[in-house]
């Protein structure tokens, strides 16, 4: 009886508490912040309405690992955001070392060529191997100014180094794992073999190196490569089982970013920037221990959000720009938090490519709406910018559930948290890029309806603490679904409810979204995607071909927390097709 | 369907039974097939030392050290006498549970038989802790256990039936993650005895996992987060693939084995009876 009347009590309290905070604030040119009140809203956490903001978890209970935030204070803006180095390969051409000659050896691709490759076919773009090698191991980084954090890292940098490579150029890395721990590198985006997809339990053991083969090649469509899937911004992250949330968190994240000649030609005819103006950026959001780690909980499996906004691995970092166009390849690398950006300037972003593709002609986007995982490949104009602008998320979210409104009527937090301050430098440029919205891109080739031989339906839903699909938990070594490679399905995605968003994230292939909640998909995601949002109740109709690798590969939430709980699902393209569950085909722990 | 599913595995699961009685009556070195032993010579390349203990805060010290009575009315502190340097394997339960509980505690039962195998008895302890404390006392915890074979066992780890002051279990809940975060839904115990914790406090290594995943899985897992030495936490994932046809033969869905089929889809059945009420 004591029991059942603290619990009313607690839940009548909480609907008292999250009523004060239904109102729902608009976007519009005044709610545009002076300087100080932005610095507030930094160290106040993102405030609402002018009021501090306030955590629904804590609201409820305060088990001594939620509702606390970072101890530390810092002048926000006063470091310089880096930019992630360059991966330099260790050869190109010749083998520097045998391949596969390692503990988890090499995908069985690299020796029958002609999977992905087809020679006959006399690709117009055939690129020397770039041989690589990239470390994974413990570094003592500064995320916050003045406070010494252990991370994780890729390569000596978080985020790791960038790989560049052309569209028909084989990429061959070698990666060591100096840590102590398991982990599986997954280049999200990419159209690779399965032995070098990160599938989660084909690891690299503590002390051992797998060789990951990335051909590097488009798919094949009516026999002809498939120009319109060349991936242009792809990053790599960790893809472990189970422990996916933690590795990211701590810093395995980077970005592998490919071009193929239509692109090259927008650069070398001054359309696109190309570097140093085209720059990736990863944002993220954490939260920092006393002692200076990275707060991350094991247990907590609705997903974690930080209070430290964070970009490439400086929180709240300057950058200089001059009065030109820039390119920015923006990741949401968060664990758990989806972002709206906007510039503080009021102007638009030229809107390039979402996920890892380009649009087929340039958009003009006044804010970007980013899931985990997701990436918008943007231009920003500084010409005519005030001397300061910050790139801020207006999106208000108070726990891993998701943004607190809907993808139709989504609750902004104003002034948003701001990511970055551009410092906008005086002084004439000349012989700027040429891009603005409605520049042609690349040919986009629509998938029919019509083509779909199968239909099939997901269901992504919350049981007893954990997180399934269709009524199971992930076994990496069950085919939930065997589609049949050269063939196109139509897969229907449903949210189980609760007020969970899951942002599903599709390995090996981009899909073609038909519908979400019945109503046609926004222009932006209207064109290609390697991950697209189901919010609370959502229903999102897809369209997916199956090329050219055989599985296993997966498909997950993206809530990097639900993912390892188990929200994913194996799917095993092969080459006769069959029906599921079956046992995978091919396995490379 | 599922009785479709049940004619589908008879014949399969005596094709299994086939293998293995004739598997034995070859020695295992024999019968390695070639990707068995190269994952065999990987293993060994596996360090089998013990691991370093971790240096620095532990997760641990966010669990509250409160006082829990087990079903012998002995008293613990959860941290320090319990959790601290050891290795746990915990639930919640309560013992009128009807629906979830009892799939979750004959997990953990094969887990603790399993364990023998793998870790030191004096490390690895197995915890039930009770989410209704009015009810559960030690010696209704004690009749439970003794009654389903879960009493103390030469060979086997200890196992702790533990309850405690009610504010304070919800308290520890909280801090293993055990709730939701729809009050309604929170409100239901039986929401709560599904997830299985694995913890190596040495090692500063969690996870839950839901109980529903299957025995050959929670095992491994445990194995792998809890283990002692590289080798100890990887042997059975190495091993994973052993039901899989060598990578380098190509191979359909077509030409899967009904033995194949079988060894999948029993993981099926047990995820759906972690679905019941």
């Amino acid at each position: 009886m004591t029991k059942t009347m603290s619990l009313l009590n607690r839940r009548s309290l909480l609907k008292a508490a999250s009523a004060v905070f239904t109102a729902v604030s608009s976007l519009d040119a005044n709610d545009r912040l002076e300087d100080s009140d932005r610095q507030n809203a930094v160290n106040n956490g993102v405030a609402r309405n002018g009021q501090p903001r306030q955590n629904k978890v804590a609201q409820q209970f305060d088990p001594g690992n939620v509702g606390k935030g970072t101890p530390f204070t810092f002048s926000p803006f006063s470091v310089e955001m880096t930019v992630p180095p360059e991966a330099q390969p260790v050869a190109v051409g010749d083998a520097p070392f045998a391949p596969g000659d390692v503990f988890h050896g090499i995908a069985p691709e690299f020796y029958d060529r002609s999977v992905a490759e087809r020679p006959d076919l006399q690709w117009y773009e055939a690129f020397p191997t770039k041989w690589y090698q990239l470390d994974t191991h413990y570094l003592t980084a500064e995320i916050i100014p003045g406070v010494r954090t252990p991370v994780m890292c890729y390569g000596g940098s978080i985020p790791g180094p960038t790989f560049r490579a052309r569209v028909g150029q084989p990429v061959v890395v070698r990666a060591t794992n100096s840590l102590n721990i398991e982990q599986s590198i997954h280049l999200h985006g990419g159209h690779n073999p399965a032995h070098s997809d990160g599938y989660p339990n084909f690891y690299i053991l503590p002390g051992q190196q797998r060789d990951y083969f990335y051909t590097n090649t488009v798919p094949l469509r009516d026999g002809k490569p498939d120009f319109s899937e060349s991936p242009s911004t792809m990053w790599y992250h960790d893809h472990s089982m189970d422990l996916t949330a933690n590795l990211v968190i701590q810093g395995l994240t980077g970005f592998f970013l490919v071009r193929d000649q239509i692109e090259q030609d927008l650069i070398d005819s001054n359309v696109l920037p190309d570097e140093p103006y085209d720059i990736p950026v990863a944002l993220q959001d954490k939260r920092f221990n006393a002692d200076g780690t990275i707060f991350w909980d094991p247990l907590d499996h609705n997903g974690t959000l930080g209070d430290i906004w964070i970009a490439n691995g400086k929180a709240q970092p300057f950058f200089r720009v001059q009065r030109r166009k820039y390119r920015f390849r923006l990741l949401n690398g968060c664990n758990a938090r989806f972002m709206e950006l906007r510039l503080s300037s009021g102007q638009p972003f030229i809107h390039l490519g979402k996920d890892t593709w380009l649009f087929p002609n340039a958009i003009e986007s006044e804010t970007l709406l980013l899931s985990m995982g997701q990436r918008a490949d943007v231009v920003i104009d500084f010409t005519n910018a005030p001397s300061e602008v910050f790139l801020e998320n207006i999106l208000c979210q108070s726990d891993g559930r998701g943004p607190d409104g809907s993808l139709d009527v989504p609750q902004h937090c104003i002034p948003g948290a701001p990511f970055i301050k551009f410092i906008v430098e005086d002084g004439v440029v000349e012989n700027d890029v040429t891009v603005e919205p409605g520049t042609a891109l690349r040919p986009h080739v629509r998938i029919n309806p019509s083509e779909a031989v199968t239909t099939r339906e997901f269901r992504f839903h919350r049981t007893k603490g954990a997180w399934m699909i269709n009524g199971q938990f992930f076994d990496p070594d069950r085919a939930d679904v065997v589609p049949q490679l050269g063939t196109v399905e139509k897969w229907i995605l449903k949210n189980g409810g609760g007020g969970w968003w899951h942002p599903i994230h599709i390995h090996l292939e981009s899909h073609q979204i038909l519908s979400v909640n019945g109503k046609a998909p926004s222009l932006s995601q209207s064109f290609k995607n390697d991950t697209v949002i189901l919010d609370g109740g959502a229903e999102v109709e897809i369209l997916i071909n199956f090329r050219t690798f055989r599985g296993p590969f997966v498909f997950h939430c993206h809530n990097l927390e639900h993912e390892d709980m188990r929200m994913m699902f194996v799917f095993d393209p092969t080459v006769g097709g069959g029906s599921g569950p079956t046992v995978i085909q091919q396995s490379f722990p | 369907m599922n009785r479709l599913l049940l004619l589908t595995l008879l014949p399969a699961s005596m094709y299994v039974l086939f293998v293995i009685s004739v598997d034995q009556s070859v020695s295992p070195q024999q019968a390695m097939t070639p990707r068995e032993l190269r994952n065999q010579e990987r293993i060994e390349k596996l360090d089998p030392r013990p691991l370093p203990t971790h240096q620095g805060p532990r997760v641990s010290d966010r669990f509250p050290d409160i006082l829990l009575t087990d079903q012998y009315g002995k008293e613990h502190r959860f941290v320090s006498d319990l959790v601290r340097d050891h290795t746990v394997c915990l639930v919640l339960f309560f013992t009128e549970c009807t629906g979830t509980c009892p799939g979750t505690t004959q997990v953990m039962k094969r887990l603790r038989e399993a364990a023998r195998n793998e870790f030191p008895t004096d490390e690895i302890r197995f915890v039930s802790i009770t989410l209704d404390p009015d009810i559960d006392d030690p010696n209704i915890l004690l009749h439970y256990a003794e009654s389903r074979g879960l009493g103390p066992q030469d060979g086997l780890a200890d196992w702790y039936f533990l309850t405690g002051e009610f504010s304070e279990l919800e308290q520890l809940r909280r801090a293993l993650g055990l709730y939701d975060l729809d009050p309604e839904i929170d409100a239901d115990r039986s929401e709560h005895a599904s997830l299985i914790t694995f913890g190596n406090d040495r090692h500063n290594r969690w996870a839950s996992m839901p109980a529903g995943l299957g025995f050959d899985d929670l095992n491994e897992t445990l194995c792998r987060i809890c283990g002692n030495s590289q080798r100890q936490r990887f042997e059975m994932a190495l091993k994973e693939g052993r039901m899989v046809e060598d990578n380098t033969e190509t191979n359909d869905a077509q030409s899967q084995t009904a033995g194949d089929t079988a060894a999948c889809c029993e993981e099926q059945l047990s995820a759906e009876q972690f679905t019941q009420n």
